[in-house]
């Protein structure tokens, strides 16, 4: 009885090959149609609490403590040997009054930050040295430039690797506040 | 009969030597070798970061190198990875519920093809 | 003007293969007659040959270095050698396709030339099979990736070929690679013929054998030859990565080989014909699949080709047409075409038919372990990866039990067997391989992998040697040997043996070359010295360099351990006209082993330090020598002439 069963179930085995094919090609067709939309770089960290980061601290308005949780703000990973870096800055420079900007000098000497800051501008409201890259690794860094935005309650809402444009700032902030 | 069985037996033995790799009297520089070739050079195409020399790639190694010699074992190591870069770092993907289909795709395809070809043979007349 | 004529000679060629189209379908299918079908002949040789012209206006136009063509403007330059300057043709995305289109010309042009005498109306309808592929992809080359575009004003100068492409091994890789993907099309022209016509028999098993074995021929060396390439060109010490694109070439080569062996139980025995003709309409499809992961850019990987999503629908829809017209028409004739005649298990084709098993298993396992970041984001939205420690660890334990069963396939008899007959003709070879295992055991040592491969390597051996030895040796007495035997022996059995003589040689050389590597990995300055177990190897200096199109730095490392000292030159290469770098490791050969040194970029920049990667890779060349071994084997095969029964 069971033996009958299963024999005319195998007569069905031959189709197994083109419903393999047609699970295989949905995934295919959906992958090809968003590959856009995914191409962005995504972080296990969204939405997550920024974790602590052990940096040195050279000046500022205000002490990271003091804003987390409370206000939304940046943080700005770049250093004074990156080329990219120096495109991006005079977009922070442009909305230093707008926005809450914390500066993490990568892998770099406070001398040469002092001079690169003197020579652009300087955008940051507090201005901090990961000298070893250490803290820079706890955020999931991929390289400098990198930019992570903090909400008002401490999360991780987006993060952009690679310079910033004025129009990338626009998009991600709105982007942010619709959220 | 007897022919089937040496061979299932065959190629478990394998499957289960080879999936246990001897971990326990290697020393570090060797551990970190294999450690650091299971994890994705992030910010390269398809490379380990034991064979890449990107900034990136020569941290994690410094990182990964330190925390072997702290004692950490290679599971701690790979969450403390996976927790900043995500489980794309791995290119061994972990064993749990998501992957599951993964891990065991190849024995059940083995059994499956195996069970259908032997419908094939004069197998069950014996 | 040459450009505009080779895009002329393709437009020709996709009218015709429409016209080929409506026309081979009235003679398919509505009312046939000779004096059509050699019209089909003529219209077939014709769009063959406007393929391949088409294809070497190209090349002539990059010989000419025609900057006017936007295609040689992004991928020439010249200050390049002649042979650069061709193999560029092949280099990208749009010339690649040509090529392809020209292969496909190729095959087509003797599959037109070699099926004069047979049945016509079965070979209409594999005119007609590979028509539809050609017209796919013709329309794929025109619509989407054109290579004769202009552009105006005209440049002065190319903008140069990315610089891992430019070497030796680049400029035959692909073509060899292509030969075997598009050489697919005939098997499975054959196999949707077979279907349509709904019979099967002995000798279409036959007259596709040639074509199964040129494309795995093809398949084999140019996949080798890849990893050669990447072996000395990536400078990453290894011969395979586990890449996505290195795996959707390995996917039909692995089906190719399993399709090898069942179209042998077809051809002798009649059977497993269902399992033959999927095998071939799969691995055709593989192929399709391959081009299509690595031309849409859908997976991470080093092989970067321009990815285009348009590209990707396109060749992606082509995919789901043809094969999912193959594969229904598959379920609707199945019964029409399997014998109910049970294989006898133990049997040579019991054991061809397990052996597929293993190979079809492995191919899934890496089809799915390449796709299954796709999977997982598409469901969950996360990235994942699936790697080389990942493949490694599910694919070994899959092939090599049937390796292992290919020693025992090549001892036994087609059709009834017993057990103690088996065993009788293979006792010899077994007491002398338990004899070697106990030497190597006691002699050697390593993981229990350097092991397994070691004595499968041995099995696999002696078991070719047990059989030559039965077959020539009298029934009288066991040590009674008579050589003039050995001329009965069919020239295609003596390829099998060197096809499996050659994995044997391969299986040594992975298991030797992987177990027993030495890797050093730091950072040197110059005149630095450092030890790897008995090498002492010194950097002396480094020398600048200026070529026509590139400036470089070699790094001058003296080493000390093998019987004479040498000097070796790793070289780091900045090309002027792309400002790529690439690296050119160092590698010195001694005996089957390599030393193999690269040189890292100077780190911080004027430090004078510098990342040195040294490997020792024993027995590594074994490996692709076995592979050529293999390839040559296939060769020999097809040479036997009285196969044609």
């Amino acid at each position: 009885m069971i033996k009958k069963e299963i024999g005319s179930f195998l007569k069905y085995i031959k189709l197994s090959p083109i419903i393999l094919f047609l699970i295989l090609s949905y995934f295919l067709f959906w992958k090809i149609k968003n590959i856009q939309n995914t191409k962005e770089l995504q972080s296990v960290l969204l939405n997550q609490d920024l974790p602590k980061l052990e940096l040195e601290y050279v000046d500022g308005k205000f002490t990271l403590n003091s804003l987390l949780g409370k206000k939304p703000f940046i943080i700005n990973f770049f250093a004074s040997w990156c080329a990219p870096c120096r495109q991006e800055h005079s977009v922070l420079e442009k909305y230093s009054k707008d926005l809450i900007i914390i500066g993490i000098a990568y892998k770099d000497d406070i001398n040469n930050v002092k001079k690169f800051l003197s020579e652009l501008g300087d955008p940051y409201d507090i201005l901090m040295l990961d000298p070893n890259g250490r803290a820079a690794i706890d955020l999931g860094l991929y390289g400098v430039p990198e930019t992570y935005f903090i909400d008002s309650k401490g999360k991780i809402k987006y993060r952009q690797v690679g310079p910033l444009t004025v129009k990338k700032l626009e998009n991600i902030l709105k982007s942010l506040k619709v959220n | 009969m007897n022919f089937l069985k040496i061979f299932l037996a065959f190629f478990i033995c394998i499957y289960i030597t080879s999936s246990y790799p001897n971990q326990n009297n290697i020393n570090s520089e060797k551990r970190f070798i294999e450690l650091s070739s299971e994890l994705r050079c992030l910010v390269c195409q398809n490379q380990s970061l034991l064979e890449s020399d990107s900034e990136l790639a020569n941290d994690l190694k410094e990182i990964i190198y330190e925390k072997i010699n702290e004692g950490q074992s290679n599971n701690q190591i790979k969450n403390f990875l996976v927790q900043r870069y995500g489980e794309f770092i791995l290119f061994k993907p972990l064993f749990n519920m998501a992957n599951l289909l993964l891990w065991v795709t190849p024995l059940i395809s083995f059994i499956l093809i195996a069970f259908i070809a032997i419908r094939k043979t004069n197998y069950k007349e014996k | 003007m040459v450009a505009e004529l080779g895009f002329i000679l393709l437009i020709f060629a996709f009218v015709l293969s429409a016209i080929h189209l409506f026309f081979s379908t009235r003679v398919c299918f509505i009312n046939f007659s000779e004096d059509n079908f050699f019209i089909l002949r003529k219209i077939n040789f014709s769009i063959c040959l406007l393929l391949i012209a088409s294809f070497l206006f190209l090349i002539i136009s990059y010989v000419l270095s025609d900057f006017s063509v936007l295609n040689i403007y992004n991928n020439s330059h010249t200050n390049k050698p002649l042979l650069y300057k061709v193999s560029g043709t092949w280099g990208n995305h749009e010339g690649s396709l040509l090529m392809w289109l020209a292969f496909l010309g190729g095959y087509g042009f003797f599959l037109t030339l070699y099926t004069k005498n047979n049945n016509k109306k079965f070979t209409a309808k594999v005119f007609f099979t590979s028509n539809i592929v050609n017209i796919g992809f013709i329309g794929f080359t025109i619509f989407t990736s054109n290579p004769f575009l202009r552009i105006s004003p005209i440049p002065e100068e190319g903008k140069g070929l990315n610089p891992v492409l430019q070497d030796p091994g680049l400029a035959f890789h692909p073509p060899l690679l292509y030969l075997g993907y598009v050489g697919l099309t005939i098997p499975f022209a054959y196999s949707i013929a077979a279907l349509l016509e709904g019979k099967i028999d002995r000798k279409w098993a036959n007259e596709i054998r040639p074509w199964i074995l040129i494309s795995w021929i093809f398949l084999t060396l140019g996949i080798t030859l890849g990893s050669f390439w990447a072996y000395y060109e990536l400078g990453w010490g290894g011969w395979w990565f586990w890449d996505p694109v290195e795996n959707v070439s390995l996917l039909p080569w692995l089906l190719l080989t399993a399709l090898l062996h069942s179209n042998r139980v077809t051809e002798k025995r009649d059977n497993l014909k269902s399992w033959t003709i999927l095998l071939s309409i799969i691995a055709f499809s593989l192929t399709l699949l391959g081009t299509f992961i690595v031309r849409s850019g859908l997976l991470t990987s080093v092989h970067a080709f321009a990815s285009d999503p348009a590209r990707g629908i396109y060749i992606l829809s082509f995919l789901f047409l043809i094969t999912g017209a193959s594969l229904i028409l598959y379920v609707i004739k199945y019964d029409k075409i399997e014998s109910d005649e049970k294989l006898n298990l133990l049997s040579k084709e019991g054991g061809l038919l397990l052996n597929n098993v293993f190979l079809c298993a492995s191919t899934v396992t890496i089809l799915l372990g390449t796709l299954w970041p796709l999977f997982v984001e598409v469901i969950t939205g996360k990235d994942i990866s699936v790697g080389a420690p990942y493949f490694n660890l599910v694919f070994l334990p899959i092939i090599l039990p049937a390796i292992f069963v290919s020693g025992v396939i090549i001892n036994i008899n087609w059709k009834r067997n017993t057990v103690e007959n088996l065993l009788k003709k293979l006792n010899k070879a077994i007491i002398i391989f338990v004899f070697l295992i106990g030497v190597i055991l006691f002699l050697l040592e390593g993981p229990i992998i350097f092991f397994i491969g070691i004595i499968l390597s041995i099995w696999l051996l002696i078991s070719i040697i047990n059989d030559f030895y039965e077959k020539i040796r009298t029934k009288k007495s066991i040590s009674d040997i008579k050589l003039s035997k050995a001329f009965s022996i069919p020239i295609s059995t003596y390829g099998m043996y060197l096809a499996h003589f050659g994995l044997a040689v391969f299986i040594l050389g992975v298991a030797i070359s992987d177990s027993k590597k030495l890797y050093y990995e730091g950072v040197m300055k110059e005149k630095e010295i450092v030890k790897v177990e008995k090498f002492k190897i010194q950097l002396k200096e480094i020398i600048e360099k200026k070529e026509k199109n590139w400036i470089s730095q070699t790094g001058n490392f003296s080493v000390e351990g093998f019987k004479k000292n040498i000097s070796m030159f790793a070289e780091r290469r900045l090309y002027l006209d792309t400002g790529m770098p690439s690296t050119e490791a160092a590698i010195y050969r001694n005996f089957f082993s390599h030393l193999y040194i690269v040189m890292g970029q100077e780190q911080p920049l004027n430090s004078g330090k510098r990342i040195v990667r040294i490997y020792f890779n024993p027995f590594i060349i074994l490996i692709w020598s076995g592979a050529f071994l293999m390839a040559f084997g296939g060769l020999i095969s097809i040479c036997d002439k009285k196969r044609n029964r």
